[in-house]
């Protein structure tokens, strides 16, 4: 374990960690590569004022990170004398000292302000030291550090609160917790200081107080406990009193499930040491730090909150196990679930107090004291967020900002979140015997500012930077995590309709019409559909076979015509006048405006005529504005041409072809029909449409045939007009017909019949056809009649019933 | 010769008793003759337009050596080109250049045909039944019947109305009436245009039921 | 906005139609000719690339429909039969008209004997849903001009009264198909001012 710690710690002494997002970037990464945060602010104004000790500080950061780590052989010595103790145990008595002199000030601060409702926000700055304990660990190994060269090279512009009876010197204030958040080469020798201190519990042997420094013994003398109104380091003290006064925890982020993995099982193995070192009995070293009660305690005891008042009682009694009865439950609810509870209750209770203040010292959460105290604070994390569950609090405020960084003028006009009581709690007290220091100005240029200010924040619009997960690192791309921050409760609506009377008759009548939809649907499907089926088999049968019949019966008798359409006279006389009136053959222009469909019809309408202009060896041009009509043209005088074997097809029948684009298609070919010619047959076209002696027009379709009639009229109004129409499209032509732009027309079979027997042609299919379509015609008209007397019957029948029930 | 007409018969025989079969139910039958029908169709069509509408109109005349017809010839073709990017979502409204020119010229046609060759010449044909120089006084009634019946056809196809212009129940009730004695000529003409499509089909299938007689006589 | 050159494009074009109408022998009657040709042309390629798209889809069909897949292969292998045979042989080739022929004037046919059948049933059921006195004009109508239509009074030359009777008969339909004449007329005038005036533009889809 030992051995994955050194190398995790040597992985990442070359990387720097982002003090805003917490993210590792590379040693010489100028700005962080998650939340582009300074990795390297720049205090250029007063970089010169920076003493020479931090300047080599900066300078050579890796090689006060092998010292740590490798200078100090004996550090991690079992005979290791006082003076060569190791940096971790002289911090863990720093911060016991630290400790103490907390509560000391606290008890002072209580006496003058009692209980302030301030510090929202604060354990989300707790929260983000928490939530790294890697850096902030290794940020604490590497105050140590710093501590050392303090004591070797540093004159008296700071000092720190010395417990007198501790006689430990807590060189750990809260300015070089701030220092170290500025430097980034700390960060990297910190994590690896603090995983190779993670190890350090099992070898630790108590020091006596032989161990101090001199300097801090000096020190220690010249102050007494108690009087930190006089200390030059009130700004220090100041702001812890602010955090140990208060009185509502804030919410903590730094529960268990938000340490990294790697960290996890370093926290369970200095449990485990923690659980060993209980059975075994502590350290001389611990102990002895456990029975110092600080002085500070015993004169200031009186104002303090309750829940402090019996963690001093239980730190006066710290040398018997507490009872459960004295915590408040809220503690020992939580910490009879955790493991390090078999310490001792009062250790924890410390530690709970101590991670709170070191915590807020920004950097120094003291992850040295080998784990004990970063699980113990921990737990006292997940205490105080058990306790203010559901508090939401923005990420960064300015009340989060230590007081020894609130004496920034700018940072004091800035009103980032306009908090109120925030403000009131920073300001000043008039009262308060511990008057606010100035801090020296390199002190001042190294403070960490943008690191707990939200600049970045106001830069990047407070976007929330994913801490886990594969998005980790990237920043606002969960959008609706910031809605969710923002959540407020729908808007209640009304579930009832305001409509009108009106309008509620309106959808009732619209119900009913569906509902009897359905009704039908449902309920007379299957009746319907036998009947539908019974009656779509025997009516399609019934004329099939009667057709048929009618077939295959060919009688010698056939009704022929005798009264004949008008029109189809006037196409009759018309024809006869192209055949026996010129001299010339005949030029017809056959258009075609069918599909193929009504392929028998119009074959039997057509041959007769046919027949006829081709007794007079007529020159036909095929064209057509539907695609299938001049194949279907050919056919048709192909199938007529069988009785004039003279005629010559290829001369004298040419295919213009397909006409597309409608109207304009059929408006271009009158204009000029030239462009359209087909050119296999051009010898036999006439050079433009006015030369041919007529249209003959073969149509099943009368939009078809109007386009042309309509285009014809337009453009050349003189052209004789003969139109061959299969019944489906005789009404609608017939008022052409009416208003003379149809000379002649041949509609249907009945006009068929009146021109065969007007030519007195002898055709037997038309005349089976005839006899055919009397028939048809006739079943059409019974099942008419039929069904009307049928459905009358039903209907009759239907409402009878109602009035006989 | 005449064996090659019987493979026509045959395939012909086939496929009329292929859609024929749909008489009794819509069978894989009735489905294969026409997806042969489309296939076939559309083949044909194109041929037609390759041979009958592209060749002549479009490619040929690059080769005619006439520059105005080429300049025209290009013109054409660069349309077409872009009647291509139809298939394109990114491109396709270039597109609607070639069906802009395609649309605007087919409405002109359509106006001026509609005008001269159905408005006026109808107009023009139902006055003539009141004018007192032509010798049809006996067609007088039946003027004013066609008169009547298409004033009264036209006004029942007036589903849309002006909302500045409010009716009275009066103008209503007229209203009403108006549109149900146009309902009567409607009768008649849609009643007229049934019969003769009845006539049509029941032509087709006097036309296929011969079709099948002769062919299964011929064996 | 964007389609405000394609729609000046179309009120042009419309207009050169009309003007070369207006006044012939003069240049704007050329300009009509060539937009006329212009017309025809790219209706002819419009119609082109409908087919395109119609076989791209049954060749899409046939991979991603198993079921249809059949089916579209028949429709494929009937086009390329089809579109072959006539690029190959030229349309005037012998198998390539009468295979086409047969092909479509024999189902488009059936189709029809088919409709002749549902058009029976139809007349049976003329009077189930529809009992107004429209649906009882439409079938008296329609008894009539079944009659009238298929010549079935003109064997009976015996009645001197029937001549005049069935000429009115015959003139019944004008009046209404006047009617529906000049009403689709209208409405083709309106539809191709509104598409001049660019209020409509059916050619932007």
């Amino acid at each position: 374990m030992a051995q994955i710690a050194l190398i995790v710690a040597k992985t990442m002494k070359n990387m720097k960690i982002c003090p805003l997002c917490k993210k590792e970037n590379l040693e010489d990464a100028a700005i962080c590569i998650n939340c582009g945060f300074d990795l390297n602010p720049s205090f250029s104004a007063d970089q010169p004022d920076q003493p020479d000790w931090l300047e080599s500080f900066r300078n050579d950061p890796e090689s006060n990170v092998r010292d740590s780590l490798t200078s100090d052989p004996n550090s991690s010595g079992l005979d290791s004398s006082s003076e060569d103790s190791p940096d971790w145990l002289a911090r863990v008595r720093e911060r016991k000292h630290v400790d103490e002199e907390f509560e000391a000030i606290q008890d002072n601060h209580n006496l003058q302000n009692p209980v302030l409702p301030n510090s929202k926000g604060t354990n989300e700055l707790i929260d983000s030291f928490r939530n790294n304990s890697l850096s902030t660990s290794a940020e604490n190994a590497g105050a140590d550090d710093l501590i050392d060269r303090l004591r070797n090279a540093e004159d008296d512009n700071y000092s720190s609160e010395i417990s007198a009876e501790s006689g430990l010197s807590n060189k750990i204030s809260s300015e070089d917790a701030a220092d170290l958040t500025i430097d980034d080469d700390w960060i990297s020798r910190f994590s690896q200081i603090e995983n190779s201190s993670s190890e350090e519990p099992q070898k630790v042997i108590p020091k006596n107080r032989g161990s101090i420094p001199a300097w801090i013994q000096q020190q220690a003398a010249d102050r007494t406990p108690g009087t930190t109104e006089d200390s030059p380091e009130n700004p220090v003290a100041e702001w812890i009193e602010k955090y140990g006064t208060r009185d509502e925890p804030a919410p903590e982020s730094g529960d268990e499930s938000k340490i990294p993995d790697w960290i996890q099982p370093l926290d369970d193995e200095d449990t485990g040491d923690l659980e060993n070192g209980e059975e075994e009995g502590f350290p001389a070293w611990l102990a002895d730090k456990d029975s110092l009660p600080p002085a500070s305690m015993e004169t200031g005891g009186q104002s303090q909150p309750d829940w402090i008042d019996e963690i001093n009682q239980q730190t006066v009694d710290e040398d018997q196990p507490a009872p459960e009865e004295i915590l408040p439950d809220w503690i020992t609810e939580d910490s009879s679930e955790d493991s390090s509870e078999q310490v001792s209750t009062v250790l924890a209770k410390k530690d709970i107090e101590e991670s709170e203040v070191k915590k807020t010292q920004s950097k120094a959460p003291l992850k040295t004291t080998m784990g004990l105290d970063e699980n113990v604070g921990k737990k006292a994390g997940k205490i105080e967020s058990d306790r203010s569950e559901g508090i939401a609090k923005p990420p960064f405020q300015l009340d989060q900002v230590p007081s020894w960084l609130e004496n920034n003028e700018d940072l004091i006009n800035t009103s980032f979140f306009e908090d109120k009581e925030t403000k009131e709690a920073f300001v000043p007290d008039s009262t308060n015997q511990i008057e606010p220091g100035e801090l020296p100005a390199w002190l001042k240029a190294m403070r960490p500012l943008e690191a707990i200010i939200p600049a970045i924040s106001r830069l990047t619009e407070n976007k929330h930077i994913e801490r886990s997960g594969p998005l980790a690192g990237l920043k606002g791309v969960l959008s609706s995590q910031d809605s969710n921050q923002t959540y407020s409760p729908p808007p209640m609506y009304t579930s009832t309709l305001n409509i009108t009377e009106k309008e509620m008759n309106q959808a009732a009548i619209l119900d009913q019409l569906f509902t009897e939809d359905v009704d039908i649907q449902t309920k007379h499907n299957p009746i319907v559909d036998i009947g539908a089926f019974i009656i779509r088999l025997i009516i399609p049968i019934l004329l099939v076979g009667l057709l048929v019949f009618s077939s295959l019966t060919q009688t010698g008798l056939i009704e022929r015509p005798i009264l004949f359409p008008s029109e189809t006279v006037r196409f009759a006389s018309i024809i006869n006048g192209l055949i026996l009136n010129s001299e010339a053959a005949p030029q017809i222009l056959v258009v075609m405006e069918s599909e193929g469909a009504s392929q028998a019809e119009l074959e039997i309408l057509t041959r007769s005529v046919f027949e006829r202009l081709m007794l007079k060896d007529s020159a036909l041009s095929i064209i057509s504005s539907t695609p299938n009509g001049t194949l279907l043209g050919e056919n048709l005088i192909q199938t007529a041409a069988v009785k004039h074997p003279g005629y010559d097809l290829d001369k004298r029948v040419t295919n213009l072809g397909y006409l597309p684009g409608g109207s304009s298609g059929i408006q271009g070919f009158l204009l000029d029909n030239s462009e359209t010619i087909y050119p296999s047959a051009i010898d036999e076209v006439p050079d433009s449409f006015s030369n041919f002696s007529a249209v003959l027009m073969i149509t099943d379709n009368a939009e078809s045939a109007k386009l042309w009639i309509e285009q014809i009229t337009l453009h050349r109004p003189q052209t004789v007009m003969l139109v061959a129409a299969a019944a489906q499209s005789v009404p609608m032509l017939m008022p052409y017909l009416e208003s003379n732009q149809i000379d002649g027309m041949e509609a249907g079979l009945y006009g068929a019949a009146s021109y065969a027997q007007l030519i007195q042609n002898e055709d037997s299919s038309l005349w089976s056809f005839w006899n055919m379509q009397k028939t048809g015609v006739s079943v059409f008209i019974l099942l008419i009649i039929a069904g009307g007397l049928w459905y009358l019957a039903q209907f009759l029948l239907k409402s009878k019933l109602p009035k006989s029930r | 010769m005449i064996q090659a007409q019987l493979i026509w018969s045959i395939i012909s025989f086939i496929l009329t008793l292929m859609v024929m079969s749909y008489f009794i139910k819509d069978n894989p039958l009735f489905k294969l003759a026409t997806y042969l029908f489309v296939g076939v169709t559309t083949g044909y069509i194109a041929v037609i337009l390759v041979y009958q509408v592209f060749l002549p109109k479009l490619i040929n005349p690059f080769f005619s050596g006439d520059q105005q017809q080429i300049l025209f010839v290009g013109i054409a073709f660069i349309l077409c080109l872009l009647l291509l990017t139809k298939f394109s979502s990114r491109f396709n409204r270039w597109g609607s250049i070639p069906m802009a020119i395609v649309v605007g010229v087919g409405a002109a046609t359509i106006i001026l045909g509609s005008i001269f060759g159905t408005f006026f010449p109808q107009i023009d044909s139902t006055s003539d039944y009141f004018q007192l120089a032509n010798n049809n006084q006996g067609n007088f009634l039946l003027g004013l019947y066609v008169l009547i019946g298409s004033i009264l056809t036209l006004l029942y196809f007036q589903f849309t109305t002006i909302p500045s212009i409010k009716l009275s129940n009066n103008d209503s009730k007229l209203y009403r009436t108006i549109r149900s004695a146009g309902k009567v000529f409607i009768g008649i003409t849609l009643g007229s245009i049934f019969a003769s499509v009845i006539l049509s089909a029941l032509m087709a299938l006097i036309g296929r039921i011969d079709f099948l007689i002769t062919f299964v006589k011929s064996f | 906005m964007k389609s405000i050159p394609v729609t000046i494009l179309a009120i042009l074009s419309g207009i050169v139609v009309l003007a070369g109408f207006f006044f012939p022998g003069t240049m704007l009657s050329v300009f009509r000719i060539y937009a006329l040709e212009l017309a025809i042309i790219l209706a002819a390629f419009a119609s082109l690339i409908a087919i395109a798209n119609l076989i791209i889809v049954h060749w899409n069909k046939i991979f991603s429909e198993p079921r249809q897949s059949f089916y579209s292969a028949i429709l494929l292998a009937g086009f390329l039969c089809i579109f072959f045979a006539g690029i190959i042989f030229t349309p005037a080739n012998t198998f390539f008209s009468k295979f086409s022929a047969t092909v479509i004037f024999t189902v488009e046919s059936s189709l029809l004997a088919l409709l002749c059948l549902s058009l029976a049933v139809a007349c049976f059921k003329l009077f189930q849903k529809r009992k107004s006195g429209l649906a009882v004009v439409f079938g008296i109508s329609t008894i009539i001009f079944l009659l009238t239509f298929s010549g079935f009074f003109s064997t009976a030359i015996q009645f001197s009264w029937l001549k005049p009777f069935l000429a009115i008969i015959n003139s019944l339909p004008l009046a209404g198909a006047r009617g529906i004449l000049l009403g689709i007329s209208i409405g083709a005038i309106v539809t191709g001012l509104r598409v001049l005036i660019g209020a409509d533009r059916p050619y932007s889809g």
